[in-house]
């Protein structure tokens, strides 16, 4: 009934027809998208290691948080610490997570944001109750922007959940004070892998 | 009536403390601009969202339906809300038939321009607001002063005591880290006791029957990924034609609210959690109405980034609560007389018309122009305050009659000698708290007629 009675008075409102613009992504092109990734990334409060090939992530993700108290993988280079892989879990018991390490799909240069879909993870309530998280990218994989980067989610079946992670959480309520981890997480790490040749997920 | 002026008032009293609610903003404002400059398509891709959004309006009954029809495909339960109170209707029977006692809910100004938590709360349900800024005015029992910083009016002393006495903080400690913190640790068990968790919406997309929550905090994942029902409150206004669109309006919007690249969380939500609910509400509440106003319509495209409170010199230096509107500043102006003219009448006078909101939007909503058509409506419907009607009314014979502003223009040479009190008086407005400026030696009149002719 109230649908009929919005609809109704939307069509008695509606103005003229205005056509919808063609998409344009302007040219806009980095010269060197790895370092502006980098640079965003270290702006908006993410740590930042870059490794040659996925060799390099077992010694990143140590040398990041090396008293990690549990930790949540999701890449075969980590082994899980006192958590196991389990899609059926109740949701809640992810507050005791430490640190959770998963793969993201589309890194963007100009504001150093990440596609990390939920086919990357078990529960998307373990990615925002740990208290520390690694992604892990490929610069082969990396756009210019945002206009890009939606053409290729748009591409692929729209999962069920999925997010554009930039940094970890941060507030600025008291003050206009920036303060990096507010309520989720309460930092980042993300490693890049440059070498395209010797990666595989 | 809300009478702003007197608002305004109130909060200029206490200069100190006006003068660093100016200066927050405009540190904001600045970082906008900052911004702003690194994106060299910055102006084409304001023109482009414009258009898209112009585009939504015009066909907004099909993308609607569109929205509603692939949002029902992927197992979203989709509601409709004539106004505020079939809003909160909706909501609490969602609630009350799960037997919801606890909600958490992230930010939206929707449910605030509803009422939604007084209505919950007296039909005996607790919703805990978990963007850090609304939960301090929440605490305060207070309304957001502002669309993305809530609590922009608090000093972190205050909020240092509020969080002493409440959450048992240290007394006299006002590091916001160290209240941050706190906040954190307080939060984090309403998240887990939580039966359902309730957002805003910042985009809906038609073709995907998908929603997108932007937080910095991750607030609106925390409270929606754990309990088992979810519902995302939208004005009908929020859509977006298709998923691509995203690529335009992520790029400005906090870019326009912050003068960050982007937020930090920016969450795509398109279907419950295995077994689980998701509801989206889709509310009209005066909107249809201001679609039908040609004059007004494009305040619809807002995506309520805040930028023009940001830059609006009344906003800065009045505050959030003197406009007594759910939306302040130059947006809330525009919008809130469309509710209620009547009670919002004096609010198209809360600005000077300098036109920086409009520079700044991201949508290029005509914010400057839409204040200049509401004082309009505002005269024709008789709300004008009655001594401005009257200088304007006597300003209008003098500015439209050649003799009598020549005569008025002779006589003003002798200004500086009329005693202060004849100009400085109540009945003068424009005199109150300003200086009028002296008439020239020479007026523009006598100067042309002397001009050298060749």
């Amino acid at each position: 009934m109230s649908r009929e009675t919005i609809l109704a008075s939307i069509r008695a409102a509606l103005p003229p027809g205005q056509a919808l613009p063609e998409l344009d992504n302007f040219g806009l092109h980095y010269d060197d998208p790895i370092q502006q990734f980098i640079t965003t990334a270290e702006a908006v409060g993410a740590n930042l290691q870059s490794v040659d090939n996925r060799g390099g992530i077992a010694a990143a993700v140590q040398a990041f948080l090396p008293g990690a108290s549990s930790i949540l993988s999701h890449v075969p280079e980590v082994p899980c610490k006192n958590f196991t892989r389990d899609a059926d879990r109740d949701p809640h018991a992810y507050s005791d997570l430490d640190l959770i390490v998963v793969e993201g799909l589309i890194p963007v240069a100009e504001n150093a944001a990440i596609w990390v879909p939920d086919s990357q993870y078990d529960d998307h309530a373990a990615m925002v109750l740990t208290q520390h998280q690694v992604i892990i990218v490929r610069a082969s994989d990396l756009v210019d922007h945002m206009h890009q980067a939606y053409a290729k989610v748009a591409a692929a079946e729209v999962p069920r959940f999925g997010f554009f992670l930039s940094g970890p959480t941060k507030t600025a309520d008291i003050e206009q004070s920036l303060v990096l981890g507010a309520q989720g997480t309460r930092s980042l790490l993300i490693i890049m892998i440059r070498d395209e040749s010797t990666s595989t997920i | 009536m809300i009478d702003h002026a007197q608002h305004a008032r109130n909060f200029t009293a206490n200069a100190e403390r006006t003068a660093w609610h100016d200066d927050a903003l405009w540190f904001v404002r600045e970082k906008r601009d900052k911004a702003t400059k690194l994106i060299p398509e910055w102006e084409e891709l304001r023109e482009q969202a414009s258009q898209v959004k112009m585009h939504m309006l015009s066909r907004l009954d099909h993308y609607l339906e569109e929205f509603e029809r692939n949002a029902t495909a992927r197992g979203i339960q989709v509601h409709w809300a004539e106004d505020a109170d079939a809003h909160n209707r909706i909501v609490h029977a969602i609630l009350e038939r799960k037997g919801v006692k606890n909600i958490v809910k992230s930010k939206s100004m929707l449910t605030e321009e509803c009422h939604l938590n007084p209505y919950l709360a007296e039909r005996g349900m607790d919703v805990i607001d978990t963007d850090l800024g609304e939960r301090i005015v929440q605490m305060r029992n207070e309304p957001p002063s502002h669309l993305v910083m809530p609590a922009i009016h608090i000093k972190k002393a205050e909020i240092g005591d509020l969080f002493h006495e409440q959450l048992g903080t240290d007394a006299g400690a006002d590091d916001p880290k160290y209240l941050t913190e706190a906040a954190r640790q307080h939060l984090r068990p309403k998240y887990l006791e939580a039966d359902a968790g309730i957002t805003g919406v910042n985009f809906a997309i038609a073709d995907t029957g998908g929603i997108v929550v932007c937080t910095n905090e991750g607030n609106a994942d925390l409270g929606t990924s754990l309990p088992p029902i979810q519902i995302h409150c939208m004005g009908m206004e929020k859509l977006l034609p298709r998923l691509e669109h995203l690529g335009v309006f992520t790029r400005l919007l906090a870019r326009s609210a912050t003068g960050q690249p982007i937020t930090t969380f920016t969450s795509h939500f398109h279907g419950p959690k295995p077994g689980g609910e998701m509801h989206v509400v889709i509310v009209n509440n005066g909107r249809s109405a201001i679609l039908a106003k040609p004059e007004f319509r494009r305040s619809l495209s807002c995506i309520r980034c805040a930028a023009c409170l940001n830059t609006c010199p009344i906003y800065r230096r009045s505050g959030g609560y003197s406009y007594g509107s759910v939306v302040p500043g130059p947006i809330g102006s525009v919008l809130s007389p469309a509710m209620d003219l009547e009670k919002y009448a004096a609010l198209p006078f809360a600005s000077t018309l300098c036109g920086s909101c409009t520079d700044v939007c991201p949508v290029k909503i005509d914010l400057h122009d839409q204040l200049l058509a509401w004082r309009k409506y505002v005269v024709k419907e008789g709300y004008l305050d009655k001594g401005k009607a009257r200088q304007m009314k006597m300003a209008g014979k003098l500015l439209s009659s050649p003799t009598l502003y020549r005569t008025a223009s002779f006589l003003s040479k002798g200004m500086k000698l009329v005693p202060r009190v004849l100009l400085y008086n109540k009945k003068n407005k424009w005199g109150m708290e300003r200086e009028l400026p002296l008439p020239a030696k020479r007026r523009f009149r006598d100067l042309y007629r002397k001009r050298p002719r060749s």
